[in-house]
């Protein structure tokens, strides 16, 4: 894992002009790294991206990929190596899918097969079947999917860098969500070098390894998302990712890592006085009630252990009180506050309880 | 489906069959049939130099035209290509008879004879190019930004870029282009005649001339026939050439 | 060209562009001031060039001595050394008049293809080139009508006239608009002249009235001159400017000399001038035609159109079939009216009957006229927001209502357009109405091409040229006219 990308000094003035619409930018990025760059809009953002690939002239500064000085490559060399997905899609509508994903890997001259399974393996990649898709032509796919195909069209030529403007910047917000999703699942398998702008600090935070948040072409602050909701740089800073950044922040934890694995349990087939106990022991208002393989079955209040029956199963209550371990904690937060129980079954993706949190925890989690 | 088929059917084959009939009726009626069959070599050789002038003049136009349209897109052109605009617009309201007359005109002005083969083709060339050049440059000016910005930011050369993105996604406009001037051209060639230019327009213009409806039905079906004909030809081509992700869709294809 | 170069503050010597000390005398250079200098750029080339031009057609045989249309064209200065050995004989034939009127009459057919519009307002030079023309045709005419003292107060009124106020327009900055003005004013004055003296009969005498316009052509070509040197020295705004405007007096002096005048001697607009009445005739027969044709199209076009709107499989068919008919060649439609029109007559007679003149003419057009009158329609229809219909619908309007008060305002501006296309293609189709007896401006060609009269010819191909331009210009205007005014707004705003 070495620098993939480095920026030193940037700076870009568009001629006729004083104005700097980049700044001495600096900062560099490791192999396989998503970096944010956001701010308000004419902060330098995209200017800034697009002279990595150089759609935009370098005033002064340099910027290296892979140790490369890039003002000293081929420009159309260079832009072949970078991957690049722009707001609008910008599919060539005069393609098909699969014309359109294969452009840079047929500009690189692969030859036929390896294209062919390139396009095959991309499509799988964004959730899109090979066989369906790819002699369609644009116009016949839906917005997301188009956003996709663009996705898949960037990492074509597998470059090891590739540069975003606003991706999801067209699509509605349901979708955007969704995508972004599938996107860091993409991520996850392809372990690219990302680029990313956007003017939206809550996508930055969820997509971020890294954000660079700009103003008027000067870095305000570098760092990784829960450092700069933690602890922002300026007033700017904190302006810019809200009041609520301590919320937004619960966006940065899974569950299952704040979680406690002690949850008061006890079996469906327990005696009502054993249940009596274990209620005591742990000091809470409820059990959660498993079946015999770890299940969660439900829950059982003190008042319903009091109740008449043998067995904890003739007065457990189902309960929706439970999430899977993989959620954030801001929805965590959001159960607890819909149900009456105080705390929150986690489960694991078998429905098995692996463990409960309140906001105690969350609060603890928040500190550390 | 059964209603489709029968909306195709009254589609292409009713106008197929008023144009059949009005045929029949023309030449049945006038004699024009007996008229060509007797002089069959004649109407060769005048049908032979009608399409030759189509197919000069269109070849010209087509080439020269796409041409100009697309170096007026290129960079240093800017200042220039609305000038040449202005120029084909106005240019193009000029009646087709104007056109003719003014080849006759002026040619001899610059030296060149205004009779025969060559002023006919110059002035059918003049006035069929200006809608090429003009939806060439109106194609290529459409295609969108975020298309040639993704286009280049993959690492296209510029002649990359105009092959494979911009004319491409410009054929339907160019190809509306080509059809409106294919049209003009084989709408101007009957009128070669009057600037001695042969062509089928000899039996039209000398029935006019004599008030001989057969000799002039004679020479009027067969323009029409081959105006359709060439009409057909290029929405066969335009299906064929053009992507079909381009394409204009049915709605589309019915307000046309 | 002025540019700016650097110089030293101190001994005002020329630096290099980013020098810190100056070369000279070694002081050092924080700020370094400016001085103007004149370098040669390719506006000076131009100029250059312009002055060599105008040096050269001073001597050079056919200017402006072809002017004077004798058979051995000579110089302007062999003009001045002969000056007054010049005997009138062989002006005689020459009608110098017509062509002071008609000289702006060609200006205006130029600069309508070439300044179209509002482009008129920003360039001077149409103006200018107007001006140039004007007094080159007004100057002659004054020497041929009024004695020789009175013809010099006259032109020295109209110089300074016409001096002053393009000066000020100058001064001002306003050049383009004073251009533009002037253009009409030299329009008016010129139609004007040409009127009051066609009332006089005059032309029909001319050629029997002696002109002396030796001292006419001379003394204006005099003053453009001496007027491009004051200019020069005085009254430019910008130099730059200074050098385009000499370049167009060049042109127009070369322009008049070469084009212009030819086509006055034997050309069309000769022809124009002997056919003026001939010419109006025409023309309205030309408009009737169209008017005509028109007429019948949209009365039947746009209530098919509606009616299309409402049912889609006619829709397809009227549309492939009004498709078919636009793709036969104006003439072969005119070859099948013909026939088929004349076996609907009773009397069968094709030279008498409906078969020949205007009645085939006004059919063929009308049919070539629907389709895109009933295309118009019907895309415009069909664009009219949904939302909108169903709100009147809500209101409670009936379909008629509906499509009176709502659907046909709002399609009004692109069924025009549709009516736009239908004129200009109508004046070009009409054109070769004249071959079957209907009239019309092709008759010029008719003839021409007939009698190898080339300036009946060219008379006939730039009259119907003008008359398709200037419809064509009318009706975009009229576009505007018929849009509502709430989209007026809402374009602006886009």
């Amino acid at each position: 894992m070495g620098t993939m990308l480095k920026l030193d000094k940037v700076t870009k003035i568009y001629p006729g002009t004083d104005f700097r619409a980049v700044d001495e930018l600096s900062f560099e990025l490791e192999e396989g790294e998503i970096c944010i760059l956001v701010g308000p809009s004419g902060c330098g953002k995209t200017t800034a991206m697009k002279m990595i690939n150089r759609l935009h002239s370098i005033t002064s500064g340099k910027i290296y990929i892979d140790g490369q000085d890039v003002s000293s490559m081929d420009t159309i060399q260079l832009r072949r190596r970078i991957g690049y997905v722009i707001q609008n899609v910008g599919l060539f509508p005069n393609m098909t899918i699969a014309e359109n994903i294969s452009v840079i890997p047929n500009l690189l001259k692969w030859d036929k097969r390896k294209i062919n399974e390139r396009v095959h393996s991309l499509l799988e990649i964004v959730n899109l079947s090979a066989e369906e898709y790819k002699d369609r032509y644009p116009r016949e796919l839906s917005g997301g999917q188009q956003q996709r195909i663009g996705v898949a069209r960037g990492m074509a030529g597998d470059p090891p860098i590739m540069l975003m403007d606003e991706p999801f910047g067209a699509i509605d917000p349901t979708n955007r969500d969704h995508l972004q999703n599938e996107f860091l699942k993409i991520q996850e398998k392809v372990k690219k070098t990302i680029v990313f702008v956007t003017h939206d600090i809550d996508e930055a935070i969820k997509m971020g390894d890294k954000i660079c948040l700009l103003r008027d072409g000067k870095l305000i602050q570098f760092a990784s998302p829960e450092e700069m909701l933690t602890y922002p740089k300026n007033d700017f800073v904190r302006d810019f990712v809200g009041g609520d950044r301590t919320i937004k922040r619960l966006n940065l934890f899974s569950i299952s890592k704040v979680k406690r694995d002690d949850p008061p349990l006890i079996k469906a087939s327990a005696g009502l006085e054993e249940a009596r106990g274990t209620l005591s022991e742990y000091g809470t208002d409820y059990l959660v009630v498993v079946d015999e393989n770890g299940r969660l079955a439900g829950l059982a209040a003190n008042e319903d252990l009091q109740g008449k029956g043998e067995t904890v199963a003739d007065v457990v209550q189902r309960t929706n009180a439970y999430l899977d371990g993989t959620a954030s904690l801001k929805e965590a937060l959001s159960e607890i506050f819909t149900h009456d129980t105080g705390f929150l079954i986690v489960v694991d993706g078998d429905n098995k309880v692996s463990g409960w949190l309140d906001t105690n925890d969350i609060k603890k989690a928040l500190k550390d | 489906m059964t209603s489709k088929v029968f909306t195709g059917l009254v589609r292409k084959g009713l106008p197929a069959i008023i144009t059949v009939a009005v045929i029949i009726f023309l030449y049945k009626t006038y004699g024009a049939w007996e008229y060509t069959v007797e002089n069959l070599p004649e109407f060769f050789r005048l049908t032979f130099e009608h399409l030759l002038l189509v197919l000069i003049t269109m070849c010209f136009s087509i080439s020269i035209g796409v041409t100009l349209g697309t170096v007026m897109t290129r960079e240093g052109w800017e200042k220039i290509s609305p000038v040449i605009m202005a120029v084909v617009n106005v240019w193009q309201s000029i009646p087709s008879l104007g056109v003719i007359a003014l080849a006759y005109g002026l040619l001899p002005f610059i030296g060149l004879s205004g009779i025969g083969m060559v002023p006919s083709l110059i002035a059918i060339f003049m006035f069929s190019v200006a809608p090429v050049v003009r939806n060439t440059y109106a194609g290529i000016e459409s295609v969108s930004s975020d298309i040639k910005e993704a286009a280049i930011g993959m690492g296209m050369t510029k002649q990359q870029i105009l092959f494979r993105i911009e004319l491409p996604n410009a054929l339907p406009i160019i190809m509306g282009g080509i059809r409106t001037s294919t049209a003009l051209v084989v709408g101007t060639a009957p009128l070669a005649f009057l600037i001695g230019g042969g062509g089928l327009g000899f039996w039209i213009f000398t029935g006019i001339a004599l008030v001989d409806m057969g000799i002039m039905t004679a020479g009027a079906v067969p323009v029409a026939l081959i105006a359709m004909l060439f009409d057909f030809l290029l929405e066969i081509g335009e299906k064929m050439i053009v992507s079909r992700g381009v394409q204009a869709d049915e709605a589309q294809l019915a307000a046309l | 060209m002025k540019t700016k170069v650097p110089i030293c503050p101190a001994c005002k010597k020329e630096l290099p562009e980013d020098a810190t000390q100056c070369v000279y005398c070694a002081a050092e250079v924080t700020k370094p001031k400016f001085r103007e200098i004149f370098s040669w750029k390719v506006s000076d080339r131009f100029f250059l060039f312009s002055v060599i031009l105008l040096f050269t057609t001073f001597f050079l045989p056919w200017f402006p001595g072809q002017f004077l249309y004798r058979d051995e064209p000579f110089s302007a200065f062999q003009m001045l050394l002969s000056m007054y050995d010049l005997e009138v004989e062989f002006l005689e034939s020459f009608n110098i008049l017509r062509m002071s009127q008609m000289v702006p009459l060609f200006a205006i057919v130029v600069f309508f293809l070439i300044y179209i519009g509002d482009y008129l307002k920003k360039t001077p030079y149409p103006g200018l080139f107007m001006f140039v023309i004007f007094l080159i045709g007004a100057i002659p005419f004054f020497f041929d009508n009024f004695s020789k003292v009175n013809a010099w107060v006259l032109t020295a009124a109209l110089f300074v006239v016409l001096f002053y106020y393009y000066k000020s327009g100058m001064t001002k900055g306003t050049i383009g608009r004073t251009s533009y003005y002037m253009f009409f004013v030299f329009f008016l004055i010129s139609l004007f002249l040409y009127l009051f003296h066609l009332s006089q009969g005059f032309y029909t005498q001319l050629d029997a009235i002696h002109i002396n316009e030796t001292y006419g052509f001379f003394s204006a070509w005099i003053i453009v001159s001496a007027m491009i040197v004051v200019a020069f020295f005085r009254y430019m705004v910008s130099v730059e400017d200074f050098w385009c405007l000499l370049g167009v007096f060049v042109f127009s002096l070369i322009a008049y000399s070469t084009v212009v005048q030819p086509l006055f001697v034997s050309g069309p607009l000769r022809f124009f001038a002997d056919n003026f009445s001939k010419t109006g005739i025409q023309t309205v027969a030309h408009l009737k035609i169209v008017g005509i044709a028109l007429g019948i199209a949209i009365v039947a076009g746009v209530p098919l159109g509606v009616y299309i709107t409402r049912h889609p499989v006619a829709a397809k068919t009227v549309l492939y079939i009004s498709s078919i008919l636009i793709t036969i060649p104006s003439i072969a439609m005119f070859g099948f009216m013909m026939p088929i029109l004349s076996s609907i007559d009773q009397n069968l007679d094709v030279v008498q009957g409906i078969g020949i003149g205007t009645v085939p003419a006004v059919t063929a057009l009308a049919l070539y006229s629907l389709l895109p009158i009933i295309r118009n329609t019907y895309i415009a229809l069909q664009s009219v927001d949904t939302s909108m219909i169903e709100a009147g619908i809500g209101m409670g309007m009936t379909s008629f209502q509906l499509l009176v008060r709502v659907e046909l305002p709002l399609a009004a501006p692109i069924i025009m357009a549709g009516v736009r296309t239908s004129v200009v293609m109508g004046v070009a189709i009409a054109a070769l109405a004249a071959y079957i007896g209907a009239g019309g401006l092709g008759d010029f060609v008719v003839q021409g091409l007939q009698r190898s009269t080339n300036a009946s010819v060219l008379a006939g191909a730039i009259s119907m040229g003008l008359l398709a331009i200037i419809c064509d210009i009318f009706l975009e205007k009229a576009e505007n006219w018929v849009t509502p005014t709430g989209l007026k707004v809402k374009q602006a705003m886009e």
